[in-house]
């Protein structure tokens, strides 16, 4: 009988995100760092009719470039987990169920807070995990260093005070 | 556009095989009881930094700098900050677990979606609280061998911590 697989290390997966960002920048690939936020008022945008508001004139090249890229990573995220027998349809996470119990009002409405704020802060910052920590980070931007310690604060005393039993 | 959907495709796989995509990981982290985001990023950054550095140096990609606007940056990363602890997910991961199959992914991905709509109409009138635009400030140096040792500190510090944390949470 097949068991899942064994997830990759921290240190293998650390060196191949660094890897496959620096393959992304290269002038025969996408020449531009992996990022992810701007593809949400992109398709916000597009879904609504909203294509001609300045903003999204603005982003139309980022916002495109994040939205087949996040296209790709959904496919790739869901071939890796019917291949690992990681796949399983479920709305409450065992962590979560830990700590705040099995309630599905409770998860359904801190989950869409939590994206709403998330996605919120990230626009306003211009970037996100990927795109400011990650490919700013790489690139030793002042900006994405200060963000990434700003949300490391703000992530671990929301924890803290969130998840107090 | 292919090559991006390949790109995305290798994301999604190291990302969902590494599980750092998964709420139990990063609400993990927020709980403290799991160390793993933060030693991926940190090594991520910390190759990455170094190889890139490389790459512009040979000619074969170019820095892509986000204006440091110091409002927008603070009050943006306090937000998302709270977003993502109570989330359990960040923009990217939050597509990665969908695809395996999270439905509080799902919910969250409609809530960004909210927020950007939201923010598509703010975006023209806030253009005052986003700054002051301080530029595309990063720390190379006009000289590039200052840089490249610069460069090289970082890389090696960060991926440094990763290895503590590591032996840290071991011990």
């Amino acid at each position: 009988m097949d068991t899942e697989r064994k997830p990759l290390s921290w240190l293998l997966a650390g060196i191949l995100l660094g890897v496959l960002n620096v393959i992304a920048a290269h002038v025969l690939m996408s020449h531009r760092l992996i990022g992810a936020s701007t593809a949400y008022p992109y398709v916000s945008g597009l879904l609504t009719g909203l294509g001609d508001a300045p903003y999204m004139q603005k982003i139309a090249e980022p916002g495109s470039w994040e939205m087949y890229f996040l296209f790709g990573a959904l496919v790739g995220a869901f071939l890796a987990s019917v291949i690992s027998k990681d796949f399983k349809v479920r709305l409450i996470p065992g962590r979560w169920q830990e700590v705040k119990g099995q309630s599905k009002p409770k998860r359904i409405f801190w989950a869409f807070s939590g994206g709403f704020l998330l996605l919120l802060g990230a626009r306003l910052a211009g970037g996100c995990t990927s795109g400011h920590i990650l490919s700013g980070g790489m690139q030793l931007a002042l900006s994405s260093l200060v963000f990434g310690a700003v949300v490391v604060v703000s992530f671990l005393i929301t924890g803290r005070l969130f998840y107090r039993r | 556009m292919v090559k991006t959907v390949i790109l995305g495709i290798i994301f999604g796989m190291i990302l969902q095989r590494s599980r750092v995509n998964t709420y139990n990981t990063i609400g993990g982290f927020a709980m403290l009881k799991d160390f793993t985001v933060a030693k991926i990023l940190l090594t991520a950054i910390g190759v990455g930094s170094i190889l890139l550095f490389l790459e512009i140096q040979m000619g074969l990609a170019s820095l892509g700098v986000k204006p440091f606007n110091i409002g927008g940056v603070i009050f943006g990363g306090i937000i998302f900050g709270i977003g993502m602890a109570v989330l359990g997910y960040c923009p990217g991961t939050l597509i990665v677990s969908m695809g395996e199959g999270a439905v509080d992914a799902v919910v969250g991905i409609i809530g960004g979606l909210a927020a950007g709509f939201v923010y598509i109409l703010m975006d023209p009138q806030i253009g005052q609280l986003l700054g002051p635009d301080m530029g595309k400030i990063n720390l190379y140096t006009r000289s590039a061998a200052a840089t490249a040792l610069i460069v090289f500190l970082f890389g090696a510090f960060l991926i440094g911590i990763s290895f503590y944390i590591n032996k840290k949470r071991k011990g």
